[in-house]
């Protein structure tokens, strides 16, 4: 798949929206918050990432919730979506798995 | 309250928009502010008691007033106040914080876009112009009215290499930042 590796900004925004449908500036907040901060995401990053995901079918505008800030715009993963990140979760166990054997090999 | 304005003249080259952000911060720290960009005329607000902090996007391909909107509104949510257009250049600020440099891009991959954007439509005015300037060539030419040096000529030949350059300048920068090398 051309898309893998996704970069940070494209994961993280997945990942989130694994959860559920979210505006832009949500998914910001809870990138920075899982991150546990190092992972601050520009508005022009932002932008472009999530218009480069619709484009691309991993995500989708999703219909405004009732009663909720109207003006954001909602997206939300599709199927195609889930299958990427699940594709690039597997590459990172193996990267991970690997990294770790051969550290434990030096240390061991 | 109305504040005294002050206008400037200000040229830049479509790839320089790094240093017109920091001379409209510096400027900000004088105690002008940005509020109206022209071509070659901008235009500024006196009020030393603020400082602002400034960054130019380049968005050539957002249509229709909607989705405009849907796009500063995006960006205010993070912070960012738009301020003003000049072709679909954007200009947005923030107040300055010490020690802060914010940014809105904050990857290789769409610092990368940004570039390709800006590129992309250096190419295509480019080679349009090149195509314009070899059929007047080759036109007068033919009527032998090439007058050599012929200023009109020449004026059109520089603006096609500045383009030219242009673009190969960012192609440049395009290219080291897939290297994964900052520039």
């Amino acid at each position: 798949m051309d898309l893998l590796p996704l970069t940070e900004a494209f994961y993280y925004i997945l990942v989130t929206l694994c959860a559920g449908p979210a505006h832009g500036y949500a998914m910001m907040q809870a990138i920075e918050s899982m991150s546990g901060g190092r992972v601050r995401i520009g508005a022009g990053t932002l932008y472009t990432a999530i218009s480069t995901l619709v484009s691309k079918g991993l995500i989708e505008n999703a219909p405004d919730l009732p009663g909720a800030d109207s003006r954001r715009k909602m997206y939300a993963i599709t199927p195609e979506g889930r299958q990427v990140l699940a594709a690039e979760v597997q590459r990172l166990e193996e990267l991970l798995v690997n990294g770790r054997r051969a550290i434990n090999m030096v240390e061991g | 309250m109305q504040h005294a304005t002050v206008k400037k003249f200000s040229w830049w080259l479509a790839w320089q928009h790094e240093r017109e952000e920091r001379w409209l911060g510096d400027l900000s720290r004088q105690g002008l502010h940005l509020t109206r960009s022209l071509p070659f005329v901008s235009t500024f607000a006196l009020d030393p008691s603020v400082r602002f902090v400034y960054r130019l996007d380049y968005q050539p391909d957002i249509s229709g007033q909607k989705r405009f909107q849907e796009y500063l509104d995006m960006y205010a949510d993070a912070g960012w106040e738009y301020q003003c257009s000049l072709n679909a250049w954007h200009y947005f600020r923030r107040p300055w914080q010490p020690g802060v440099e914010p940014e809105l891009y904050t990857d290789r991959a769409s610092l990368a876009q940004l570039y390709t954007r800006i590129q992309r439509v250096l190419g295509v005015v480019g080679l349009a112009n090149l195509v314009i300037f070899v059929a007047n060539l080759s036109n007068f030419h033919r009527m032998g009215e090439l007058r050599i040096p012929d200023p009109f000529m020449a004026v059109h030949l520089v603006l096609v290499c500045l383009l030219g350059y242009g673009f190969l300048r960012l192609q440049n920068r395009v290219r080291a930042l897939n290297r994964g090398m900052d520039q």
